[in-house]
């Protein structure tokens, strides 16, 4: 579904995405691990088409990304995107406007569900409430590819469960997903696949069932980025 | 593309909304003068609907410039560059609202322009009699108003052209400027100086083409000699725009739409293939 060859991203002397190959299978949700800096929203944009690789490839069933593809992606930033005089209602118009597999009824039902009000300025948003916002519009799509950057970054606890039982709504329809977050633990009972980042390369990925021998995500992830670091990548590779 | 241009028309409506409200509130103060005859006060009004028309000119184009480098600087471009079109659409829809921006503003102006005129000419009975009679004049000698109505518009559509053309150099530069140092806080520098060096550049080829001056100067004399009629000398003023200026301009308003055109395909090329956000 989603085959990403050899691709290097370069800010002037410093690789963020290093060399990466990786394939996406279709119906899987995948969780992107690492720290900050490792690479995982440069590699998320990268997918989005926001940021252009240095060099590689990204093909969408066998297409390299452009105007087509976007159509079939929906990528949720984990920064705020929407122009200030924009209300609730206004950014769900927008999205109807341009994304033809966008519902709008399902945007407004997601948005009572998390107690946002369409009249509402962007402007006037907590940071928990754009983080609810960002998540209706994205989750609001029927996209082959769903990307989540930090879908719980910044959003409380009550609204963390509420963003994990939506997560875990659009799993049960079978699109393919990817997410990045610092929160393993909350979202690892809806994670098929792990891919572990670290300083732009892709340290370890397997299914969470083969990787379950070493230990949980969360396990995993304390030893890949904690001090036994890169050599216990390799031990688990070994 | 119908969407796109909604989209840059509704970012720019609250200040085009402020525009439209300055201009209302000084053809209020117009009208009002006018109507209590206070003719310190009409001249004012005048002269500031004058001043403010151009200067509504000059910010709906600055206003072009300074939304697509923010859009290319912030997060809020993800909005329009995650959509499904491509950036030859995007930076179209752009030139596209900035032209429609630009020539509603000069309908609407010059519709307000012609409407004070004609409440002018209505309420100083004997200088619009006097203006009327010169027209009937004119046009017994042969020249129409007419005439210097479609010049004018010409030299307004190049003008119009010109002010394009260096918003366009401008999107340029500051695409190219935000390609190689993105991650600089410094860019606005390189793409400043780009933009100054283009400028001059298409000024330079401008300064290339034939000047209508010679001409003029030699047209001036004769009307200036004191041996021509007022009517002769008008006429040789509506021959001159004709047959001197505006193919003088020609080549100038040619290099003005390659501009144009060069910076389109110039930047969704690099916003393809380059930018990043």
């Amino acid at each position: 579904m989603l085959q990403i060859n050899h691709l290097i991203r370069r800010y002037y002397n410093r690789a963020a995405v290093d060399d990466v190959t990786l394939t996406l299978d279709s119906g899987k949700t995948y969780a992107l691990l690492g720290p900050n800096g490792s690479g995982k929203t440069t590699l998320m944009k990268m997918i989005a088409g926001l940021v252009k690789p240095t060099s590689g490839e990204i093909l969408l069933d066998n297409e390299p990304i452009g105007v087509r593809s976007k159509a079939n992606i929906a990528y949720m930033p984990t920064e705020n995107y929407f122009y200030s005089y924009m209300t609730i209602r206004d950014v769900g118009r927008y999205y109807a406007d341009f994304f033809s597999d966008f519902s709008l009824e399902q945007y407004n039902a997601s948005l009572t569900r998390m107690d946002l009000e369409p009249k509402d300025k962007i402007r006037q948003l907590s940071s928990g409430m754009a983080a609810k916002l960002r998540l209706a519009l994205t989750l609001s799509r029927d996209a082959e590819l769903m990307m989540f950057d930090e879908p719980l970054n910044g959003v409380d606890i009550l609204t963390r469960q509420q963003v994990v039982d939506e997560i875990l709504r659009c799993r049960e329809t079978g699109r393919t997903m990817l997410l990045s977050t610092h929160l393993v633990d909350e979202l690892e009972p809806s994670i098929d696949c792990a891919i572990y980042m670290l300083h732009g390369k892709i340290a370890l990925m397997g299914d969470r069932d083969l990787l379950a021998e070493r230990g949980t995500l969360t396990e995993l992830y304390l030893k890949i980025y904690g001090t036994e670091g890169i050599d216990h990548v390799q031990a688990i590779k070994g | 593309m119908f969407r796109l241009l909604k989209v840059e028309f509704r970012k720019a409506r609250g200040a085009m909304l402020a525009l439209c409200g300055i201009t209302s509130a000084l053809e209020i103060y117009f009208l009002a003068a006018l109507h209590g005859e206070w003719e310190e006060h009409l001249a004012i009004a005048a002269f500031l609907l004058v001043i403010s028309g151009f200067a509504a000119a000059m910010f709906v184009f600055i206003r072009g410039i300074t939304s697509y480098s923010r859009e290319l600087n912030s997060t809020s471009g993800y909005l329009l560059f995650m959509t499904p079109n491509s950036s030859l659409k995007i930076m179209s829809s752009k030139y596209l609202y900035t032209f429609l921006n630009g020539v509603v503003f000069m309908v609407l102006l010059g519709g307000l322009a012609f409407l004070d005129f004609e409440l002018l000419m209505a309420h100083y009975v004997e200088t619009g009699n006097t203006i009327k009679g010169l027209m009937a004049m004119l046009r017994m000698q042969g020249v129409y108003i007419d005439q210097f109505l479609y010049a004018a518009l010409f030299i307004i559509v190049y003008i119009f052209l010109m002010l394009l053309s260096v918003v366009a150099i401008a999107y340029f530069s500051i695409t190219l400027s935000h390609t190689l140092f993105r991650d600089r806080k410094w860019r606005w520098l390189p793409s400043l100086l780009l933009f100054i060096a283009l400028y001059y550049g298409i000024q330079k080829l401008n300064g290339a083409f034939p000047s209508a001056l010679g001409k003029l100067s030699i047209i001036g004399n004769n009307m200036f000699s004191g041996e021509m009629s007022d009517a002769e000398v008008v006429a040789e003023v509506s021959d001159a725009l004709w047959q001197v200026v505006i193919p003088s301009l020609l080549p100038p308003a040619g290099v003005s739409l390659g501009v144009i055109l060069a910076s389109l395909f110039g930047c969704s090329a690099l916003l393809e293939k380059k930018v990043s956000l």
